[in-house]
């Protein structure tokens, strides 16, 4: 009986349990990790007696017996930090993962489509020059983003066929709005150019519950949208002949997909600003532990792209003493080496 | 004493001594650069405001300031336009000018003279020096001299209070304050103060809330030229287990007064004492 089970799980399934396991541990160990120590013991207290699910913070249940000001830092401060790192992993991981696949393109990822620049630019024009006029920052981005895509798309042409056309006008549209945002953070004052560039270098000490709302909804929606097409993803990285032949209607999964990576980007870069190397690099590692099909990879992504951001944003706000780093650096940084051992190691098994 | 058969030898001597007096100090700058706008305010302070050929932006104090020619900002000089100008002198600020910039400015030759006042004495020293080179020594000491004694003034009334928890919250997003080896720490401290984040190495560290709510500061200073000090304060609303905003002790103060090395710094200083010092009742208050 039991062989039967073991039979059915496969290393697949193995790989999955032993990333969520990794996914739990982070999240544990980065809620205990601050400025103020509270003991892993202490968190799990926290977890079982003190969260009630009405009011987080006000109010003590039965039986919990922690400081109400921990209660609050958990509450207010880590929860909705970790939370929107979990986000901002998950979201830059799988739209990564799907314009690799609809492109066929190794490099791909929402920085090569010049979506996050266009979401970066109208964000930045929102917070230097209509602050003032109450417009929100979301807003601004969602619009940069859209804006990005139609210019990609209309540099394109009628060739949207070719990939290699379609990532050529991402690179170009990329540097092109890269531009115009400098030009924004060069005629804005001292202060509002050091908030601008702090932003753009990505940060989750804004986190609030209200805020975790929309890309929370916009993430589900997209990935359940990939979900749902995961089979045709799939046909589709074998090259556009084989999709068309099974059905597949190729130019307009290619554009919709896109769209839906673009929402998602513009909505993360709104609330935390631009974060590289994630959408690149997560997939590319799930990759490696699970092979190159697109349902498989889709479950990874979320996993470990979520627990590398929390990681990330720990080393962020710790590796200083007394200050925060922006999640933009350490990104990069801790990333790219990861990677480069990654890439290494591989090299030597073949 | 002067009879009419020795006015030649007299007219000598008066060129003479005329010749003796300029060689003896140095030639004042007629035609200056100032690259900050504390230094415009201290050249204005000494009189001196209207040799001031060029400046960069953000220099807006006094009112004549605002008509001097830009040749920059914070991101960049232009050193062509300086070179065209024959500038005497060049004040530039180590720290706020670009660093290549300066060294450019350097390499060809001009007269430069560094400012980077770090307390309120090294302001009057700079008041000093640049008197010297500016040829008004006079208005230099008096106006020396008159601030040392405001600022002796208001340190010693705080020097003996008890040390108050401050936190200077430079800029609301992200959370921006000031470290140890700064001007506005020293000014903190001054006034009886103690800077919650005098331990951080960077002089204008980002910081986390929790680290905030964690140091529990007594008074909160917000400079008000980042706008909208109401949307900021509520920034703390949520935390009235802060000593400071469970005793709304949170304060808006002129960011100019405070920001910049110049006389104006002292009545800055006075109203950041005031403010600390009104912490400090609300603390004792209580007990």
């Amino acid at each position: 009986m039991s062989s039967a089970i073991v039979s059915v799980i496969n290393p697949y399934h193995w790989k999955l349990v032993a990333a969520l396991f990794f996914l739990i541990f982070s999240f544990l160990f980065a809620l205990s990790a601050g400025d103020v120590d509270i003991s892993m013991t202490q968190i799990f207290h926290y977890l079982s007696h003190c969260v009630s699910l009405q009011d987080g913070a006000t109010s003590s249940p039965m039986g919990c017996e922690m400081a109400p000001l921990y209660q609050k830092i958990i509450w207010q401060i880590r929860l909705p930090r970790l939370f929107l790192a979990l986000l901002t992993g998950i979201g830059l991981s799988i739209c990564g993962l799907i314009l690799q696949a609809i492109t066929r393109n190794p490099l791909a990822d929402p920085y090569l489509f010049g979506i996050s620049s266009g979401a970066s630019l109208g964000a930045v024009l929102v917070m230097a020059f209509l602050a003032s006029a109450g417009l929100s920052i979301t807003l601004g981005a969602l619009v940069g983003g859209a804006f990005s895509v139609f210019l990609m798309l209309i540099l394109a042409g009628r060739s949207m066929l070719l990939v290699e056309r379609l990532v050529l006008s991402g690179v170009a549209v990329s540097f092109m709005l890269g531009a115009f945002t400098s030009l924004v953070l060069y005629f804005s004052t001292p202060e509002v150019a050091s908030s601008l560039l702090f932003w753009m270098m990505g940060s989750f000490s804004n986190a609030t519950w209200q805020a975790l709302s929309l890309p929370a909804l916009v993430i589900l929606i997209g990935f359940c949208i990939f979900f749902i097409y995961r089979h045709w993803i799939n046909a589709l990285q074998a090259g556009d002949d084989t999709a068309i032949s099974l059905g597949i209607p190729v130019d307009t999964l290619r554009l919709s997909m896109l769209l839906v990576c673009s929402a998602i980007t513009a909505v993360l870069v709104a609330k935390v600003g631009g974060i590289g190397f994630v959408g690149l690099m997560i997939p590319h590692i799930c990759r490696m532990l699970v092979g190159s099909q697109v349902n498989k990879l889709l479950l990874m992504c979320v996993l470990l792209g979520a627990a590398f951001m929390l990681w990330v944003d720990l080393i962020s706000r710790s590796l200083l003493a007394q200050q925060v780093l922006p999640i933009g650096i350490v990104t990069s940084a801790v990333g790219s080496l990861f990677f480069f051992i990654i890439l290494k190691t591989k090299r030597l098994r073949r | 004493m002067f009879h009419y058969k020795n006015k030649p030898y007299g007219l000598l001597f008066l060129a003479l001594v005329y010749c003796f007096n300029v060689s003896a100090k140095e030639p004042s700058a007629q035609r200056i650069i100032a690259l900050s706008p504390h230094s415009v305010e201290i050249l204005f302070a000494l009189g001196v405001g209207d040799r001031i050929v060029a400046t960069l932006e953000y220099a807006d104090y006094p009112q004549a300031a605002k008509k001097i020619p830009r040749v920059g900002n914070f991101s960049g000089i232009k050193i062509e336009k300086i070179l065209a100008l024959k500038p005497d002198l060049v004040i530039a600020w180590k720290g706020g000018n670009k660093a290549s910039d300066l060294e450019k400015i350097e390499s060809l030759g001009m007269n430069l003279f560094y400012s980077h006042p770090k307390n309120v004495n090294q302001v009057i020293e700079e008041i000093l020096a640049l008197g010297r080179l500016t040829g008004t020594q006079n208005v230099a000491r008096n106006l020396a001299k008159k601030l040392s004694k405001q600022y002796r003034t208001i340190k010693n009334s705080y020097s003996d209070k008890s040390k108050i928890k401050v936190f200077y919250q430079l800029w609301h997003k992200p959370l921006r304050t000031i470290g140890g080896d700064n001007w506005l720490n020293s000014l903190i401290s001054d006034c009886g103060g103690k800077n919650i984040f005098e331990k951080a190495k960077a002089p204008y560290p980002a910081v986390s809330f929790e680290s905030v709510v964690m140091a529990m500061p007594e008074v909160i200073i917000i400079p008000d030229n980042s706008k909208n000090f109401t949307h900021k304060a509520k920034l703390w609303s949520a935390w009235p287990e802060i000593t400071a905003v469970n005793k709304d002790q949170i304060f808006s103060l002129d960011g100019d007064l405070l920001q910049r090395f110049t006389p104006r710094a002292i009545e800055g200083l006075r109203q950041l004492c005031k403010s600390i010092d009104q912490a400090r009742d609300s603390l004792t208050n209580r007990q």
